[in-house]
C-alpha cells in the first residue's frame, strides 16, 4: 500500500542506467510495471492510484483531488524548492515561514475530520499530502515554529496516516529510507549549512 | 494562464480576474478551497490549479486520453510541467544570466525527448487532441522564448505550427484581446518576466 523507490546509486544511475532503461523521460523515480515504463512522480502516483482502487470515483471529486494534489505539490516545489535553491535563502525562508500557517490552514480545511483527504476513501493523494507534510514539518521545526503543526485536523490525519498497517511496517523496518535521506539532494544542506545555526538544524533534525 | 484560455477558445469563455481586484476583494470572498489563479467556476464546482482546470476541462470537452493512454498523457503532462518548473526556477533569480548557460544546454536532450515522444503526432498522443497538447505547446512557447535556437525547425516546430493553426486559437491569436501581446511569461518582478509570446 506504499510506494517504495528503488534508489539507484548516483554513479549507476548516471553512468548507464539512466537512458538505457527505455524510459520516454529518463529521471527518477520510475516504475516498471509488464510492459509499462513510468517516470514522473504525480504520473506513477495516480497510475498506482487507479490501479490499487485508491482514485477518485466521480468527477467532482477527481476533480477537487486533482486540485489538492496540485496546491500540496506547488508547496513543495514551489516553496521549499524555491528557497534552497535560491542565494537569498534567508530572506525567502522568513518569508515562507510567516505564509506557511495560512496554506497549511486551507490543507486543514479541506481535509477536515477526514478521516482521509477525500473523505471516507484513501486515495493516492492521502499519500502524497503525508510526504510533502511531513517535509514541510522538517522545515518547520528545524525553524522553531512548532506552531504550524498545531492544528489537530494536520496531526490527527497524519497519525492516521502513519498508523496505516503497511506504512507503520515499513517506517519500523531497517530498510526504511526516511531516516537516511534528505529531502532534496545535497543542495538543501548546503544552503542551509550556510549559516551555523543551519548546520545544528540540520544534525539534529536530519541525522537521526 | 494561457493553456486556460487555449482550451476555452475550443469551447467555453474565458474570464480574466483582473490582479488589483483579485487581491483587493475577490481572492477570499469566492469560496475556493485554495484561492489562486487561474480558477474555474462551473456551476457549484470551483478549483483552482491550472493542471486541475485543464484536466477537468479535457474531460468535459472530449479532449482527454482514452484509458490506454492516459499514464502516457500523465508522463508527458508531468515533464512538461517539469520544464517549465524549471524556467520559472531561473527566472525568478536573481542570478538568473549565470544560471541560463546551463539550463539551455540541458534542454538540447529534454526537448529531443519531447520530439521523440510526439513524433509525427499530429498531437502529442496521436491522432486525437487532447488537453495536453495545449499545455505542451504553451510551455515549448515559453521555453522558445528563452532559447529561440532550439526552435528553428524539426518536429517540435512541425506540432506548434498545427496547433497555433487550430482555428479557434488562430482566431484568439489573432484578436485584439490576446494576452500574448501585453501578458509577460513570468510575473513582470521576475528577474526574466520573457518576452510577449510572438507566436510567429
Amino acid at each position: 500500500k506504499e510506494v517504495t523507490y528503488s534508489l539507484a546509486k548516483n554513479e549507476e544511475w548516471f553512468g548507464e542506467k539512466k537512458y538505457n532503461l527505455g524510459l520516454d523521460f529518463p529521471n527518477l523515480p520510475y516504475l516498471i510495471d509488464g510492459d509499462v515504463k513510468l517516470t514522473q512522480f504525480t504520473a506513477i502516483m495516480r497510475y498506482l492510484g487507479r490501479k490499487l482502487d485508491m482514485y477518485p470515483k466521480t468527477e467532482k471529486d477527481l476533480a477537487r483531488c486533482e486540485m489538492l494534489e496540485q496546491n500540496i505539490y506547488d508547496l513543495k516545489t514551489l516553496r521549499l524548492a524555491w528557497i534552497a535553491y535560491n542565494e537569498k535563502f534567508e530572506e525567502r525562508k522568513d518569508k515562507l515561514l510567516e505564509t506557511l500557517p495560512v496554506r497549511l490552514a486551507e490543507v486543514a480545511e479541506y481535509i477536515g475530520e477526514g478521516p482521509y483527504a477525500m473523505g471516507d476513501k484513501i486515495t493516492y493523494v492521502d499519500f502524497i499530502i503525508y510526504e510533502i507534510l511531513d517535509q514541510i514539518k522538517l522545515f518547520s521545526l528545524s525553524f522553531s515554529r512548532p506552531d504550524h503543526f498545531s492544528d489537530p485536523r494536520i496531526t490527527e490525519y497524519m497519525k492516521r496516516m502513519e498508523n496505516l498497517p503497511n506504512l507503520k511496517e515499513y517506517f519500523e523496518s531497517p530498510d526504511c529510507n526516511a531516516k537516511r535521506y534528505t529531502i532534496h539532494d545535497p543542495f538543501l544542506i548546503w544552503a542551509l549549512g550556510r549559516t551555523t545555526s543551519g548546520a545544528a538544524r540540520i544534525e539534529k533534525n536530519f541525522m537521526q | 494562464l494561457k493553456v486556460i484560455q487555449e482550451l476555452k477558445s475550443s469551447g467555453i469563455n474565458a474570464e480574466y480576474g483582473d490582479a488589483p481586484k483579485w487581491f483587493g476583494e475577490m481572492k477570499y470572498n469566492m469560496g475556493f478551497d485554495f484561492p489562486n489563479l487561474p480558477f474555474l467556476i462551473d456551476g457549484d464546482l470551483k478549483i483552482t490549479q491550472t493542471l486541475a482546470i485543464a484536466r477537468y476541462l479535457g474531460r468535459k470537452l472530449n479532449m482527454y486520453p482514452q484509458e490506454k493512454d492516459i499514464t502516457r498523457c500523465e508522463m508527458l503532462e508531468q515533464n512538461m510541467m517539469d520544464l517549465r518548473t524549471g524556467l520559472s526556477r531561473i527566472a525568478y533569480n536573481p542570478n538568473f544570466e549565470n544560471m541560463k548557460g546551463a539550463f539551455i544546454e540541458k534542454l538540447d536532450v529534454r526537448l529531443g525527448e519531447v520530439a521523440k515522444f510526439i513524433g509525427d503526432g499530429p498531437y502529442a498522443l496521436g491522432d486525437k487532441i487532447t488537453y495536453v497538447d495545449f499545455l505542451t505547446y504553451e510551455f515549448l512557447d515559453h521555453l522558445k522564448a528563452l532559447s529561440p535556437d532550439h526552435f528553428k525547425e524539426g518536429p517540435i516546430v512541425e506540432y506548434m505550427k498545427r496547433i497555433q493553426a487550430l482555428p479557434n486559437l488562430k482566431k484568439w491569436f489573432d484578436s485584439d484581446d490576446c494576452t500574448n501581446k501585453t501578458y509577460t511569461i513570468n510575473s513582470p518582478m521576475a528577474t526574466w518576466p520573457g518576452l510577449p509570446n510572438a507566436t510567429q
